[in-house]
């Protein structure tokens, strides 16, 4: 055709290389991969926890009561003598498992709700919002305790209260981005084009709005570990004397003059395993994003 | 007189905004009773200044908004009912160039998936090898490579966006093309390029184009006819260089008048164009255009006027506007000032230079050398 030598497109576009794919991005995003090894080491410890040659995590030895680190208990012993280590391995099942489900079903309730209601507004925006307001004013905690209490004290019990809790907050994160993204030419030219309704939703709008979702769900992660933990120091989460890292805590806060050891160990733990989603969720927005280089 | 494709009857947009507790809320009358036809295979622009309601028109044109009344009719349909198949049909016939072109690409979607898209859409019983065929074409098309097909929008300049727009829009193989502004965010050398691009489509594809613009140097390059908006109201239209030769309506005088133009000589008087628009949430009453006209007078503010017939296929709304086209070409050029002995005689010289032998062509050196000593 006539237009092929025109001057707009001789320019240096053509000369990178194109395999820049979301993999491969990935692979070479180093604090990401990072936060990959952290994130992969814990769940491997949690799922290998049966087979690991470590003590009973539940028996009790009342000869070794807060021992400091040796080398029969390396991370040293309870307030009841039982094993720190093996209950900070045991434990992180619990936790990783309270951090991410509950996290999961926050997002899997919160986004499609926040997209219905930032997009299609009026009524359906009406709905979903006042009901936001209303579990928004309610802090974080109290609610998955009402919650909690109302389902009954158990892990699965604790991570759904967690989840619901933790909704409002996705729903208002995203329909703030729908809202934005929907102002954006692009929306109007795929109307334009004639593409239903559900595509738009989940070809224009999902993409769009998935970066601040991810890097506020790895966030939600840290939060909802030690919510766990405060639903297991109330009875309502993961049931005594199953350890997990929240429980650890908060039993360690009473001995941290006496024990350090049993507040530091779990403490670590859950440093280490936000610090690790949240590297994840930077790595995982960056790679999704085709501007990032 | 050909076919009419596209026409709009009285179409009006009102958006309410502002209003709360105790406050009133105010309509803005985006587009007060436009009508207009455009017919087969022309280039149809419709221009005024920012905020006159163009964009709003474009896309009521599109039915991307609902019209508060008023209906637009495609090929002798009207678009307003339009579901399902009978709307997907509309969205294949009818395609859309976007102002800006970096906003109107989705950042995460390559190049090659933007411009199949609407194939994927229209056509979904096509293989995916012949899409991928077919989105090369398109790309050749528009003067872009097959292989920016794995690329993605940011990775193009503000041109190249716009041709990945037209490809796109190109994709469905549509009759109708509305281009909301497709060039104004571009710069002035790949805006002639743009241009160029979608006056060759309309030959080769046999489009027909509705062209928005502020631009009216752009327009006169580009346009068959052109309607002149002012307010959500359309104050003047008709053959594109009927309108630019004698312009009826006085708006219209003051935008050409406004136009710069290249040579001292043809330099036209600016018509002083005083005060700012006002706002459309708050039109004036009578002739919206009296709070500025330099021609009102007092019963403009009263009365509404129509457009009624200016000339051959030429409409205009002023109530005068043959008084002051009696009165003179008033966006036409003074006559040219006499120039200055010097130049004049310099002139001369050049004139017979090029007739004369180069005898005289030494001579005039000679003579100009004596000049500047």
């Amino acid at each position: 055709m006539a237009h092929v030598s025109d001057p707009a497109t001789a320019d240096p576009v053509l000369s990178a290389k194109p395999e820049n794919r979301v993999w491969k991005k990935f692979r070479s995003h180093r604090s990401a991969m990072l936060g990959g090894a952290i994130v992969t080491f814990f769940v491997l410890g949690a799922l290998l926890a049966p087979v690991l040659p470590i003590a009973d995590p539940i028996a009790t030895d009342w000869g070794a009561v807060r021992q400091a680190p040796s080398a029969a208990h390396p991370l040293g012993t309870d307030e009841i003598g039982r094993d720190v280590l093996s209950r900070l391995i045991w434990g992180a099942q619990a936790s990783l498992l309270a951090g991410v489900v509950s996290v999961v079903i926050a997002v899997a309730a919160g986004v499609p709700l926040g997209i219905l209601a930032g997009y299609f507004g009026g009524w359906t925006d009406a709905v979903i919002s006042r009901c936001t307001e209303a579990l928004l004013a309610a802090p974080f905690l109290i609610l998955a305790i009402a919650l909690a209490a109302f389902l009954g004290p158990s892990l699965t019990n604790a991570m759904i209260a967690i989840g619901l809790s933790a909704t409002p907050i996705f729903i208002r994160l995203t329909r703030g981005q729908v809202i934005s993204v929907k102002a954006e030419d692009y929306v109007d030219g795929a109307r334009a084009i004639g593409l239903s309704t559900p595509r738009i939703l989940t070809r224009y709008i999902f993409p769009n709005v998935l970066p601040p979702v991810l890097v506020q769900a790895t966030l939600t992660i840290a939060t909802a570990i030690i919510a766990e933990a405060s639903l297991s120091f109330l009875g309502l989460g993961q049931q005594p004397p199953a350890p997990s890292w929240g429980s650890m805590l908060n039993v360690a806060k009473n001995f941290l003059g006496q024990a350090p050891w049993m507040a530091l160990w779990p403490g670590i733990a859950i440093f280490l395993v936000v610090l690790g989603f949240n590297l994840l969720g930077d790595g995982l927005r960056d790679a999704l994003d085709p501007r990032e280089h | 007189m050909s076919e009419i494709v596209l026409e709009a009857v009285d179409l009006k947009k009102h958006f309410h905004v502002g209003g709360g507790l105790l406050r009133q809320r105010a309509t803005v009358q985006a587009v007060d009773g436009v009508s207009l036809q455009v017919r087969r295979g022309e280039t149809f622009a419709i221009v005024g200044e920012s905020g006159c309601g163009k964009s709003t028109l474009a896309r009521l044109l599109m039915r991307l908004i609902e019209p508060t009344s008023g209906s637009v009719r495609f090929d002798g349909r009207d678009v307003a009912g339009l579901t399902g198949r009978h709307l997907a049909g509309l969205r294949r016939d009818m395609q859309f160039v976007f102002q800006d072109p970096f906003s109107s690409l989705n950042p995460r979607m390559s190049v090659g998936r933007l411009v199949g898209e609407p194939l994927e859409t229209h056509a979904p019983e096509m293989p995916a090898d012949e899409r991928r065929a077919k989105v090369a074409e398109l790309l050749r098309t528009v003067g872009l490579r097959p292989e920016h097909a794995d690329r993605y929008p940011h990775e193009f300049s503000g041109g190249q966006r716009q041709r990945i727009g037209i490809a796109r829009a190109l994709a469905s193989g549509p009759r109708l093309l509305i281009g909301d502004e497709p060039v104004s965010a571009l710069d002035v050398s790949v805006q002639a390029q743009v241009i160029n691009l979608l006056h060759d489509l309309r030959d080769e594809l046999g489009l027909t184009l509705v062209i928005i613009a502020h631009d009216l140097a752009v327009i006169r390059h580009m346009s068959d006819r052109v309607a002149v908006m002012y307010l959500g109201r359309i104050v003047e239209s008709g053959p594109a260089e009927q309108v630019f030769a004698a312009p009826r309506h006085p708006y219209t005088m003051v935008l050409l008048s406004a136009i710069p133009e290249p040579y001292y000589s043809r330099a036209t008087r600016r018509l002083p164009l005083e005060g700012e628009t006002p706002s459309p949430a708050n039109p004036p009453p009578g002739c919206r255009f009296h709070t500025r006209c330099p021609f009102a007078r007092p019963d403009c503010a009263s009365r509404v006027p129509e457009l009624r017939s200016a000339g051959p296929d030429q409409l205009a709304a002023c109530h005068y506007w043959e008084e002051i086209a009696a009165e003179g070409p008033v966006a036409s050029p003074p006559p040219p000032p006499r120039p200055a002995p010097e130049v004049a005689q310099r002139f001369a010289l050049y004139e017979a230079a090029l007739a004369g032998a180069q005898v005289t062509r030494r001579a005039e050196t000679r003579e100009i050398q004596r000049e500047e000593r």
